[in-house]
C-alpha cells in the first residue's frame, strides 16, 4: 500500500507544530530571569528560532497550497513498517542498554541482520566477537565503563 | 639561529620517528572510529608519555592529533559517517564519489588536502605565529558573533532545493545546542528535569544519530543503500587514484581552504568543524558551471579537508604564544606540555625555545609522515568497502553505540544518538537536509552567546557590530556570500 503526500505542505506543517509544540514548552523549560541583557534573556534564542520556524512553516504552506510548488513524494507502507519496528527496537536497545552493554548490543546486532532477512550464522558470530572485542578493548585499554 | 640547530639535534632522532609515527596511526584509527576522537586518543595515550622524552611524547600526542584528522575523513567518505567533528563537511561530497565507484580517489584526494592544510598550517605555526595571534586575539564578542552568522550563511549554500527546510533544520541543530546550563545566566534549558542533561548535548552525538543512525535505519528499510561501494569491489583500482593533474588543479582550493583553516584554528573556541564548513562555503562560491557540489566533486573534499587540517598545528598558536588552549584537544596538549616541563605562555619561547622549535618543526614533519602512512594504509582502509552491506549496517550500529556511550562515559549520548537518528529518519522523508542540523550545533551557542556579550559591552547598542572593523567586514562578507550563492547556484542550475 503507498500514501502520497506533498513535501513542501507536509513539511510546512511539521515546522508549524514544532513551533507551537516549542512556543509552549519554553516557560516551563526556562526559568524566568530576574536579570536581562538589555532585553536578551535565555529564552529569547528559543523565541526567535519559534519565529523562524513559524515563517518558514507558513512560508512553506504558501509556496504549496498558492504557488503549487511542490513535489509529490510516496511513502511504501510495508518498507515504512520495518523502519517503524527497527525505531522501536532502538527504544528497547536504549532501555536495555543501561543494564548490560554486552548483551544489549550483541542482541541489536543480531536484531540489525534479523530484520534485514539476513541467514548467515557466520555473520552472526562477527557480531559477537566484535561486540566482545569492543566490550574489553574499551574497558580494559579506554577506561570507558561501559555498563 | 643557535636555538634552531639545537632542536633540530633535539628532533632528528630514531626514537621521535618512531613515536611521531606511532602517534599519527593510532590517531588514524581514533579517527576513523566514530565516537572516539583525537581528545579521547591524546587523553589516553597521555600517561604512556610520562616515561619518554619531552620531544617525542609531545610529538606522539601531537601526531594523533593530527593523524584523527585525516582519520575522521575515511570513514566519513567510505560509510557515510563522520569520525570526527572536523569531517561532517567531507561527507558531502566524499561518500557520492565513493559511491559513484571511485573511493580510494576520494580518499587519495582527503589524504592530499589534509597534508597540504596540515602542511600550511603547520608552517603558520612555525613562522607565523606572533602575527596570527595577534589578529586572533583582536576577536571580541561582536567579531565571534560576526563570524557564527558569517557560518550559519553556509545554510544558504547546503540546503539542497529548500533554503526554508534548510532553515528549519538549522534551528532544529540550535535548539538542540541550547540544551543544559546557559553558559550567561547559569538557567538550565530544556534539561526536562534530568541532571545529565544540564551538560548539554555532544555534538558527536548528534552528528552520529544524523548521519549513521538515520541511514541505517533508512538501510534497514531498504529504502537506502548503506556503503554501496561495497558493490565496487570489481572497480579497476589503478585508474581509481588520484592523477597528478587533479591534485595539482586543486591546489588553489587547497590554498584558499588551507588558510581559512589556519585563521580559523588559530581564534580560540572556533574549531575544525567551522574551518571545514566555512571552506566548502569559499569553493562551492567559486564554482564553475559543471561543477556539481554535493554529487561527488572533487573540490567538495579537498576544500573541507584543507579546511579542517589547516586548523589543526594552528590551534597550538594561542597555546604556545599566549597560553590559551583553542578548543578541548589544545586544552588536554595543554596539561601534557605542563607535565613534561614546559610552561606554555608569552616565555615558553625564551624558557625552552629549543624544546618548543623541535615540536614546531617536528608538526611539519608529521604531515609529511601521516601522507606516507595514509598512502599505504589505503588499499587496507579501502577494505571496509568489501564488507558484505548487511554485515556492515550491523557492524556500524555496534561501533557506533559503543562510539557514543565513550563520549562522556554516559548511556545519555547513546539515548541522543538514537533519537538523533529517528528524528532525522523522518526528517529526510520531508526533505529537510540534515547539514544544518549540525551548523546550527556548532554556530547557534557561538552566535547566542556572543551576542549577548556583544550588547553588554556596548551597552544595548546594535551598532557594536558596524563600528568595529573586523565585524562589519564579516556581516558585509556574510551578505556578499549568500547572494554570490544564489548567484552560482542559478548558474549552475541553468547549465
Amino acid at each position: 500500500m503507498k500514501i502520497k503526500y506533498r513535501s513542501n505542505l507536509c513539511a510546512g506543517c511539521v515546522s508549524l507544530i514544532f513551533a507551537i509544540v516549542l512556543f509552549f514548552i519554553i516557560p516551563s523549560q526556562i526559568g524566568a530571569e530576574y536579570q536581562s541583557i538589555h532585553g536578551i534573556t535565555s529564552r529569547s534564542m528559543p523565541y526567535a528560532l519559534v519565529g523562524l520556524d513559524i515563517f518558514c512553516g507558513v512560508a512553506l504552506i504558501i509556496k504549496s497550497l498558492v504557488f503549487k510548488n511542490d513535489e509529490v513524494k510516496e511513502l511504501e507502507l510495508t518498507k515504512e513498517k520495518t523502519g517503524l519496528l527497527y525505531i522501536g527496537i532502538l527504544i528497547i536497545y536504549g532501555f536495555g542498554f543501561s543494564y548490560s552493554y554486552l548483551v544489549s548490543t550483541i542482541l541489536l546486532g543480531a536484531a540489525t541482520l534479523a530484520i534485514m532477512k539476513n541467514k548467515k550464522i557466520s555473520y552472526y558470530l562477527v557480531i559477537v566477537v566484535l561486540v566482545v572485542i569492543m566490550y574489553f578493548s574499551f574497558t580494559k585499554f579506554l577506561n570507558v565503563n561501559l555498563p | 639561529m643557535d636555538v634552531i640547530f639545537e632542536s633540530l639535534r633535539n628532533l632528528f632522532t630514531i626514537e621521535n620517528f618512531f613515536f611521531v609515527n606511532l602517534g599519527i596511526f593510532i590517531g588514524i584509527i581514533f579517527g576513523a572510529i566514530p565516537g572516539l576522537s583525537a581528545n579521547l586518543g591524546v587523553t589516553v595515550f597521555l600517561p604512556f608519555t610520562f616515561s619518554l622524552g619531552t620531544v617525542p611524547a609531545l610529538l606522539m600526542l601531537c601526531g594523533i592529533f593530527y593523524g584523527a584528522n585525516f582519520g575522521g575523513s575515511i570513514s566519513a567518505i567510505l560509510i557515510n559517517t563522520p569520525g570526527t567533528n572536523g569531517a561532517c563537511a567531507t561527507l558531502l561530497d566524499g561518500y557520492p564519489m565513493a559511491r559513484k565507484g571511485h573511493p580510494l580517489k576520494a580518499l587519495d584526494m582527503a589524504l592530499v588536502a589534509s597534508t597540504f592544510g596540515g602542511l600550511v598550517s603547520a608552517f603558520s605555526l612555525l613562522f607565523f605565529s606572533p602575527q596570527i595571534s595577534k589578529v586572533a586575539m583582536s576577536f571580541g564578542a561582536p567579531e565571534y558573533f560576526a563570524l557564527a552568522i558569517f557560518g550559519l550563511s553556509v545554510i544558504a549554500s547546503v540546503s539542497g532545493k529548500s533554503i526554508l527546510k534548510g532553515l528549519v533544520s538549522g534551528s532544529v541543530g540550535m535548539i538542540l545546542a541550547s540544551v543544559g546550563i546557559d553558559s550567561i545566566s547559569g538557567i538550565g534549558r530544556f534539561t526536562f528535569g534530568n541532571v545529565k542533561m544540564y551538560n548539554g548535548i555532544k555534538m558527536i552525538a548528534v552528528l552520529l544519530g544524523v548521519y549513521a543512525i538515520a541511514q541505517i535505519i533508512s538501510r534497514v528499510d531498504r529504502t537506502e543503500k548503506v556503503g554501496e561501494a561495497s558493490s565496487l569491489s570489481g572497480t579497476d583500482r589503478k585508474n581509481d587514484r588520484l592523477t597528478r593533474q587533479e591534485a595539482i588543479s586543486m591546489i588553489p582550493t587547497m590554498t584558499r581552504s588551507s588558510l581559512i583553516g589556519s585563521l580559523i584554528g588559530a581564534i580560540p573556541g572556533t574549531g575544525s568543524a567551522i574551518a571545514a564548513y566555512l571552506s566548502y562555503n569559499e569553493a562551492k562560491r567559486r564554482a564553475k558551471p559543471g561543477e556539481h557540489f554535493g554529487e561527488g566533486e572533487l573540490k567538495g573534499i579537498a576544500a573541507p579537508e584543507s579546511g579542517n587540517n589547516g586548523a589543526t598545528a594552528s590551534c597550538l598558536i594561542p597555546l604556545l604564544t599566549l597560553g590559551i588552549p583553542g578548543d578541548a584537544v589544545s586544552a588536554t596538549l595543554m596539561g601534557a606540555f605542563t607535565m613534561h616541563g614546559l610552561i606554555v605562555g608569552p616565555k615558553l619561547f625564551e624558557t625552552s625555545g629549543a624544546l618548543v622549535y623541535a615540536v614546531m618543526i617536528g608538526s611539519v614533519i608529521a604531515q609529511i609522515l601521516m601522507y606516507l602512512q595514509g598512502r599505504y594504509m589505503m588499499p587496507v582502509f579501502v577494505k571496509i568497502t568489501h564488507i558484505p552491506q548487511d554485515l556492515l549496517t550491523a557492524i556500524l550500529m555496534v561501533i557506533c553505540c559503543t562510539g557514543a556511550f565513550s563520549i562522556a562515559n554516559s548511556p545519555l549520548e547513546v539515548y541522543v544518538m538514537l533519537i538523533a537518528g529517528a528524528i532525522t529518519y523522518f526528517m529526510n522523508k520531508l526533505d529537510f537536509p540534515p547539514v544544518p542540523i549540525v551548523l546550527g550545533m556548532v554556530l547557534g551557542p557561538i552566535a547566542e552567546s556572543n551576542l549577548r556579550n556583544s550588547l553588554a559591552l556596548s551597552n544595548g547598542s546594535w551598532l557594536i557590530f558596524i563600528k568595529r572593523p573586523i565585524c562589519f567586514a564579516f556581516i558585509i562578507l556574510t551578505f556578499v556570500l549568500v547572494y554570490m550563492l544564489k548567484r552560482t547556484t542559478k548558474k549552475n542550475n541553468i547549465g
